[in-house]
């Protein structure tokens, strides 16, 4: 499954079994699934959501240490930030949110997306 | 086997969502990912830690960028009863009475309106140990609607707050 070109085999891994996450649940509705398997960190998947939020999301903790350290840090300090102003990953909410609810992302976006999001 | 969860209990909107069980079991915070991901939140030194109009722009800001209603993590692990992973934020933000959304509540009134007695304490503890008196004062804070959490707490009969 792996054609990326990261020569770390735990990323091989993890990537792939992101993948597999991607496409067993549909996640991808908007983006191709071949920038991701290019080692694209900056894809979208449904709603917008990057991969560090659909790891996040699934409390995959060796993905998210393997995205965390594979990427450019300050990528990932604009996205855990949202300071990136070309990135919208589910209507602004970060990795920590993802991970804070705990649960997938399909219930994040149920509970707490349009027209839901007014709750509080 | 099906569990009904109102969120009109803690949410004023009405939304009623189904898991089930083994949904419903899936559902916990993620403690040690979140971690892994604050060790990442202030790695850039060249950010100011506070902005122009003198907000911080750390992790827990509820308003950075993004453009939902100001809900912290702190209030979604509230709204979902994560006690373990509400401890850990509380640790590592500087307000943890941030106000959300058209109604401006905070994760206290959010845990008030549960009757989560355990993530009402963690978040008092908190807020004592912080040291500052408009933090430990709960009476002072009023949300959109001009409720503090003694009210909300109140209209819950939840009466250890």
């Amino acid at each position: 499954m792996w054609i990326g070109r990261s020569a770390n085999d735990d990323f091989k891994k993890h990537w792939t079994k992101l993948v597999e996450i991607v496409e067993k649940k549909k996640l991808y509705e908007n983006i191709s699934l071949y920038l991701m398997k290019m080692d694209c960190p900056d894809y979208r998947l449904c709603w917008c959501a990057l991969p560090l939020h659909v790891a996040s999301s699934e409390g995959d903790l060796a993905l998210v240490r393997i995205i965390l350290n594979h990427f450019d840090e300050k990528f990932i300090y604009n996205i855990m930030n949202e300071y990136d102003e070309h990135h919208d990953p589910i209507n602004g909410y970060t990795p920590l949110h993802m991970a804070a609810f705990g649960g997938n992302i399909f219930g994040f976006h149920e509970i707490f997306s349009l027209p839901n999001r007014n709750k509080f | 086997m099906v569990i009904y969860l109102d969120f009109t209990k803690f949410f004023p909107s009405q939304i009623e969502i189904n898991f089930d069980f083994t949904t419903f079991l899936y559902y916990s915070g993620h403690l040690q990912v979140i971690k892994a991901l604050i060790s990442k939140c202030d790695a850039d030194p060249e950010v100011p830690a506070i902005d122009t109009s003198g907000d911080d722009v750390d992790f827990m800001n509820p308003y950075s960028y993004g453009d939902h209603t100001g809900e912290t993590p702190l209030h979604l692990a509230t709204a979902m009863g994560h006690t373990e992973v509400v401890k850990f934020l509380a640790s590592k933000c500087n307000n943890p009475m941030s106000q959300a959304g058209d109604l401006q509540v905070t994760p206290l009134h959010v845990a008030s309106q549960k009757g989560d007695i355990e993530i009402v304490k963690v978040l008092k503890r908190h807020m004592y140990l912080m040291r500052h008196m408009y933090l430990i004062d709960e009476s002072i804070w009023h949300d959109g609607t001009g409720e503090t959490p003694i009210h909300v707490a109140t209209r819950g009969t939840f009466c250890l707050l």
